[in-house]
């Protein structure tokens, strides 16, 4: 649980960090939406050991559905979050039931397919989704009567809702059900033998990751108020699974360094050089040749050699 | 009508073909060393740029040589320094380094040939059309068709004539046993690394007058050459070529008749073949699922 308190100080002191660091409300906002999305994808990817390289999918799908019944409807905001969640879920659930037989990097190329079927969706099909230019000017509305206007006031609802997704997901890690999760990627096999139903919980591990996905989508969209097909690009999918890589794959902090750090690099460049992707390509290309463990795999390390 | 039919059957057979040159090399380097090249469409965005830089000074079709030998040998470098220090680790390892490798290579065409697009026409010779009977056709696609078909022949000779080849083949099935019997499997990675890398050069050079020629080129190609990896089952020769050419047709078919859907289609089909036949037309038992 110390994580989770040291997680709860850090997002609470945040905002008075950030400016001298040379950023600004809205982009912490931005790392710790992405963070929410990475701690999710973590239990995926880290703890059950399957990789997908489409969960942008979920992400876009639910701040498209979002952004839709903002624009459209007089739902309040937490019925539409929640129906944009519920949507990505059950996209997820389908697609999950089409492609979980498969295993290692066939499942993987299956998710990039799949994935950027949604991404081809949000391009043409202008009527609903405004196609390249997106759906702008989402209102933000008020969530149960409390005004989110301010950046900062934005930033807070951010918070809140990243330490319940670190919290859920601590319950989930350290649950029987996590150590199934984590059984299935030692040895799926022997998993299996033992009498466990492994499709089932690897179906199980896949919609918790889109899930967590569709809540850091709707925020996103909320944050920009604006929805948008790259949202959902293979781009974007690999963007998670890189975060997570550099944060320290299957460790609980990870996902949280690699997302904010990420996102923050990531902003940084593109402020300084239209070239961004160059440098987020380099940054990848070194981290996966000569850092795999990610920077919270090799802090766990020292510590764990310092202490001995 | 029926003309309509016939000649997008045709501009999908040019595209088709494409996609198998971009699949072959996908699919025999999935086999055997079991990546997944990401960056498989920055090699096609390459060898359509070499095209521009040569053109001018050699002409077009010396172009379409330089350009799979160039990118052939880019190939056998990423191979050698990056991807090969890298092959004992778990699988999703090559994929993100091929995906850091993607997006590096498209920043730096952008930086060394600019954003706009390069408009690239065929040589005089295969510009405008060619009549069949009395039907017209662009003599270009045809071009396409041809010298594809005469390179996937080349491919399929030597995968199942040589060998080389033979040993290749053997190490998508097997590549313990393989490396069991004495056969130094690393030089057979960078090879066929490196062919794959040509074919893909040669795909973005031809397709460079159809398509035209702009920084994001690769990553708009690299989504239907998998879809079409997975149709045709992982692996496999036939199911790229077969895979390629289904995908190029209903591409085509459907940009006429319901260019929303253009794009959308393909993944339609992806799913009933993955309903139908979970491992792709011609996959093979075993390979890859374990």
């Amino acid at each position: 649980m110390r994580s989770i308190l040291a997680l709860a100080v850090l997002l609470a002191v945040a905002p008075l960090l950030i400016v001298p660091l040379g950023g600004y409300h809205a982009l912490l906002s931005e790392m710790v939406i992405f963070a929410v999305f990475a701690i999710g994808f973590n239990l995926l990817l880290g703890y059950t050991g399957i990789l997908s390289f489409g969960h942008a999918a979920y992400f876009g799908l639910a701040g498209y559905t979002m952004g839709l019944l903002l624009i459209h409807s007089d739902l309040p905001l937490w019925a539409a979050m929640l129906a944009g969640v519920l949507a990505a879920g059950v996209a997820a659930v389908i697609i999950g039931l089409l492609i979980i037989r498969k295993a290692g990097i066939y499942f993987a190329m299956l998710t990039i397919a799949f994935g950027q079927m949604f991404f081809f969706v949000a391009m043409r099909w202008k009527s609903v989704t405004g196609g390249e230019d997106g759906l702008s000017d989402i209102p933000r509305k008020t969530l149960f009567g409390l005004d989110l206007s301010s950046p900062v006031r934005f930033y807070y609802f951010t918070a809140v809702v990243c330490l319940a997704a670190a919290v859920v997901a601590w319950r989930v890690i350290h649950s029987s059900f996590g150590d199934v999760l984590r059984a299935i990627r030692e040895n799926e096999a022997r998993c299996a033998a033992i009498g466990y139903d492994v499709r089932r919980y690897k179906l199980a591990s896949f919609v918790i990751a889109a899930l967590f996905a569709a809540v850091s989508g709707t925020l996103y969209v909320l944050l920009l108020r604006y929805a948008f097909p790259q949202t959902m690009d293979w781009i974007r999918s690999g963007n998670v699974v890189v975060m997570s890589l550099v944060g320290g794959l299957g460790t609980f902090s990870g996902p949280i360094v690699g997302a904010t750090l990420v996102t923050f690099l990531n902003n940084y460049i593109s402020f300084h050089t239209r070239y961004w992707q160059l440098v987020m390509g380099v940054v990848f290309v070194v981290f996966v040749m000569f850092f795999p463990r990610g920077i919270a795999g090799y802090v766990l390390e020292a510590r764990r050699r310092f202490r001995r | 009508m029926a003309f309509t039919i016939l000649q997008q059957v045709v501009n999908g057979v040019a595209l088709g073909m494409l996609l198998a040159l971009m699949a072959v090399g996908l699919t025999v380097v999935l086999g055997l060393m079991r990546v997944i090249n990401m960056a498989h469409g920055a090699l096609y965005t390459l060898g359509a740029y070499t095209v521009v830089t040569t053109f001018d000074r050699w002409g077009f079709l010396p172009s379409l040589l330089a350009a799979p030998i160039a990118v052939g040998v880019i190939g056998l470098v990423l191979e050698g320094v990056l991807i090969r220090p890298i092959y004992q680790r778990d699988p999703l390892h090559t994929l993100l380094l091929t995906f850091g490798l993607a997006l590096i290579a498209e920043d730096l065409v952008r930086i060394v040939w600019g954003d706009a697009p390069y408009p690239m026409s065929p040589p005089e010779l295969l510009s405008g059309i060619l009549l069949l009977g009395d039907l017209p056709f662009s003599k270009y696609r045809l071009f396409v068709i041809v010298v594809s078909a005469a390179l996937m022949l080349l491919t399929w000779m030597f995968l199942a004539r040589t060998q080389l080849g033979r040993t290749v083949l053997a190490g998508t099935f097997d590549r313990e046993m393989v490396r069991v019997l004495g056969i130094r499997i690393n030089l057979l990675f960078t090879l066929v690394f490196g062919l794959g890398a040509a074919l893909a050069g040669l795909a973005g050079a031809l397709a460079s007058p159809i398509r035209g020629v702009f920084p994001g080129m690769g990553s708009s190609i690299i989504m239907p050459s998998f879809v079409v990896v997975i149709i045709g089952g992982m692996g496999s020769f036939g199911g790229a070529l077969i895979g390629g050419l289904s995908v190029g047709i209903i591409i085509s078919l459907a940009v006429e008749f319901f260019p929303a859907a253009s794009d959308v289609v393909v993944f339609v089909l992806l799913a009933l073949v993955l309903l139908v036949r979970p491992r792709g037309l011609f996959g093979v038992e075993g390979l890859l699922s374990r």
